[in-house]
């Protein structure tokens, strides 16, 4: 616990130089592109594109889920586990791509893994924003379940803090972390039920399936939407969820700080 | 006076892995038990520099001088030893934390904002920096592209700027040629004025003989010695000399030597260690809280995950179990007094809430059919909650609160089944008067006769013809004559209805449904679901 203290309060005392070094990576990443920042969303909308093409038109057919259309019921979580996919993939490699250029000065390495969440949040807002307003262009407006929306957007927040500090600090340690990270990543985003449906499946399987951390996220958001539950009614699931996140935080923050003065010498 | 840097007993231990795996074992072993070999970088290192002084360090290649730097900068810990610098740090050496695919101009820009600089002082120091490293338009090209010199001026450009306290330049002068020498010696000189610290590592004896106050000589990881400047330089000079002079074996030699006083076994290792052994035992106990957190939360995580394949709740779970007990203790004492209180009451009752169910069993769990509201039922016995009544020739058990004992004697009031016609629809208001005729036929005669029949069927044992263009519905008795006339979609809105529900005979316990006695027929209006039921009154 002192040790989650510990880092937090580096995030907090440093949450200045975390939004600069976010805007700065921001910028440079497109700076040599004709189309610059725009690619962030164009990206991402092609992505959209295909996916609900191949899978809404070419599989189901263009069937509703429930009766929602599919579309929108893809944009709802595709959008968040865009999120979660590049803060993750690139949080693996956070501190291990920019250790050569602090190697000759002190500077914080545990806000390295804030850096990306806060460079891609950025995008994520515009994204969801964008969705809500297709949301409400198709009939589904803003009610008491709406409130939740923070709820889900802090978890995420937290849960991202906890993966990336531990696996950056890892992937110092073992190489291998960032590799396994991307292949998994890729596993997960067809283990989670993003673009195909879980209802209907057998119980046993489900629980399986809810092992997954990203389950948990991914329904949340469309629990908010189209199912209007509330997150505490699946308590045990909540449950697990917390802890295996905390689990994370701590482990990541006892080696973070156990190894922080050594990651030069592991280089 | 107090000391800007002050290093007491300072070592330095460099672990030697011969495999990438073996990194990860030592994170996994105990301190104790590790064996391997490593290289004393530093040994012993103690002194203290004061504010305003600049320090030259001289050595031969490996005596630790980098090592040294790096330790002062804060960029790696040392293994033992105390160490206190007051103030900001700022290294120089060879092309340090430059960034190669970036350009020159973005590299000024992420240096300083890694070092914390916010946009305007990086606005402010930006055309500086780009001023003093020469560069050129070369600040617009990526760094790769650079030279030696280039990056070494870039970097000495940087560092300078940021105003650090303590400066420590490693060999970062000795790429760069004489002009822009002697510019770095004019900012150095500028340092010395404003009273900062410098360290200034070289090769070159000139370099530091110009610009040293004290100078610190290095060597297999010792201090040989430490002082005036002058002094120092010409015992390294001759030092020097006399290794030149050395045959190769003998230097070889000599080299091996030192090599060998460096290079200790885990053994040694410990001794070095011991000093830390304190901090040691704080650690571990702080250790046995963290994994005891870990197995907590770990336990958690598991009996959730646990209860994710279990079909209900643990609430549920656990209120079953509660139950289970209940039930248990409940048929315990059911065996002591088994009669269940039965009361006789033989009295005409009335159904009076919509949808009351009849049930065959005194659990209130095999459905037989709907009552109908305001009918009446033959009510024969109580049993706890529920009567057990008679309807329409069926016997069946229903909740008390669906049953009024109440006796009512039904008023009729001066309304006529005619003027029931402003309330439905004009399409049927032209046949009504012809469809009320057939209340009381026979259920062959109205199949026949009657056109438009869109559905026909039974609803709780009763049969019925649907006439869904005319929102009329018939049903019959057991005797197979129409009994009653539903009409669909009235309008529930008009004032008659209001009229009807303030003369109503009974109403709904909901106050959904009301019965109104009409000259010649009975009449049950439902609100909600805007249907009337029409039924010939039999005297």
């Amino acid at each position: 616990m002192r040790n989650v203290l510990q880092i937090l309060k580096e995030q907090f005392a440093n949450l200045g130089l975390i939004f600069r070094l976010a805007k700065y990576d921001i910028k440079s990443t497109y700076q040599m592109h004709y189309l610059g920042t725009i690619w962030q969303f164009l990206n991402p909308i092609i992505q959209v594109a295909a996916y609900w093409f191949v899978f809404g038109i070419g599989i189901r057919r263009g069937h509703p889920v429930g009766d929602v259309p599919f579309f929108i019921w893809l944009i709802v979580s595709i959008v968040p586990w865009f999120f979660i996919n590049s803060s993750i993939n690139q949080g693996a490699k956070s501190i291990q791509s920019k250790v050569n250029l602090v190697s000759k000065m002190k500077f914080p390495f545990s806000i390295l893994p804030s850096v990306i969440i806060v460079k891609n949040i950025y995008n994520f807002m515009v994204m969801y924003v964008i969705v809500i307003v297709i949301l409400v262009i198709n009939d589904i407006y803003p009610n008491i379940y709406w409130l939740q929306l923070p709820y889900y957007l802090m978890t995420l927040m937290i849960f991202l803090f906890a993966a990336n500090l531990l696996f950056a600090t890892l992937s110092i340690l073992i190489r291998d972390i960032q590799t396994a990270i991307n292949s998994f990543m890729r596993m997960f985003f067809f283990l989670t039920p993003i673009f195909w449906v879980a209802d209907g499946l057998p119980d046993k399987l489900v629980a399986i399936l809810k092992l997954n951390p990203f389950y948990y996220l991914i329904e949340g958001f469309r629990n908010i939407f189209f199912l209007e539950t509330w997150f505490y009614e699946d308590l045990t699931y909540t449950i697990y969820f917390w802890s295996l996140t905390i689990i994370m935080l701590l482990i990541g923050s006892f080696i973070h700080i156990k190894f922080k003065d050594k990651f030069v010498d592991y280089m | 006076m107090e000391p800007k840097i002050k290093l007491e007993n300072i070592s330095k231990v460099f672990h030697m892995y011969n495999k990438q795996s073996d990194k990860l074992l030592e994170i996994f072993t105990p301190k104790r038990k590790r064996i391997k070999k490593s290289f004393l970088a530093l040994n012993n290192i103690s002194f203290e520099v004061y504010k305003g002084e600049t320090i030259g360090v001289i050595g031969t290649n490996g005596s630790g001088k980098s090592t040294l730097s790096n330790l002062l900068a804060g960029v790696n810990p040392p293994t033992s030893g105390n160490m206190e610098v007051n103030g900001e740090v700022s290294l120089i050496a060879i092309n340090a934390g430059l960034k190669k695919e970036l350009t020159g101009l973005e590299n000024i820009e992420l240096k300083c904002l890694m070092l914390g600089l916010n946009k305007k002082e990086i606005e402010r120091i930006k055309p500086q920096i780009i001023e003093f490293a020469e560069i050129g338009d070369f600040v617009y090209q990526p760094v790769k592209n650079y030279s030696s010199g280039m990056k070494s001026r870039l970097g000495f450009a940087i560092s300078t700027h940021i105003n650090p306290d303590i400066l420590i330049i490693d060999e970062a002068l000795s790429v760069g040629d004489k002009t822009f020498y002697k510019k770095c010696l004019e900012k150095i000189a500028e340092f010395k004025a404003e009273e900062k610290t410098i360290f200034f590592i070289s090769h070159s004896t000139a370099q530091i003989r110009s610009i040293s106050d004290r100078v610190l000589w290095l060597d297999g990881g010792e201090i040989k010695e430490f002082g005036d400047a002058a002094e120092v330089i010409n015992h390294y000079n001759a030092y020097v000399k006399w290794f030149n002079k050395l045959s190769k074996v003998e230097k070889k030699q000599y080299k091996h030597e030192i090599d060998k006083r460096r290079s200790i076994v885990d053994k040694d290792l410990r001794m070095i260690d011991q000093t830390g052994s304190r901090r040691q035992i704080r650690n571990n106990k702080r250790n046995i809280g963290f994994f005891l957190q870990i197995s907590i939360l770990f336990l958690i995580t598991v009996i959730s995950a646990f209860f994710m394949f279990m079909d209900e709740s643990p609430l549920a779970y656990y209120n079953r179990l509660l139950d289970d007990n209940e039930d248990r203790r409940m048929q315990e004492e059911g065996k002591n007094d088994s009669e269940v209180e039965v009361k006789e009451i033989n009295h005409i009752g009335t159904i009076i809430s919509p949808n009351a169910k009849l049930f065959s069993d005194v659990e209130m769990e095999e459905k037989i059919t709907v009552m109908n509201f305001a009918t009446g039922v033959e009510v024969l016995e109580k049993i706890e909650d529920a009567y057990k009544v008679e309807y329409k020739g069926q016997e069946g058990f229903v909740k008390t609160e669906n049953v009024s004992l109440e006796e009512y004697e039904p008023v009729i009031t001066d309304y006529t089944i005619y003027d029931l016609k402003q309330v439905i629809s004009p399409l049927l208001e032209t046949s009504y008067e012809f469809f009320l005729a057939y209340l009381g036929v026979d259920y062959n005669i109205v199949k026949a006769e009657l056109g438009g029949l869109t559905e026909e069927g039974e609803i709780n044992g009763f049969q019925f013809l649907k006439y869904g263009y005319d929102d009329l519905v018939f049903t019959f008795n057991s005797d197979k004559t129409s009994d009653r006339m539903i009409i669909e979609n009235i309008n529930v809105d008009d004032y008659l209805i209001d009229k009807l529900y303030s003369e109503a005979s009974l109403v709904s316990k909901d106050e959904s449904m009301f019965y109104v006695a009409l000259s010649e027929y009975d009449l049950v209006v439902d609100i909600e679901n805007h249907v009337m039921e029409i039924k010939l009154r039999l005297e």
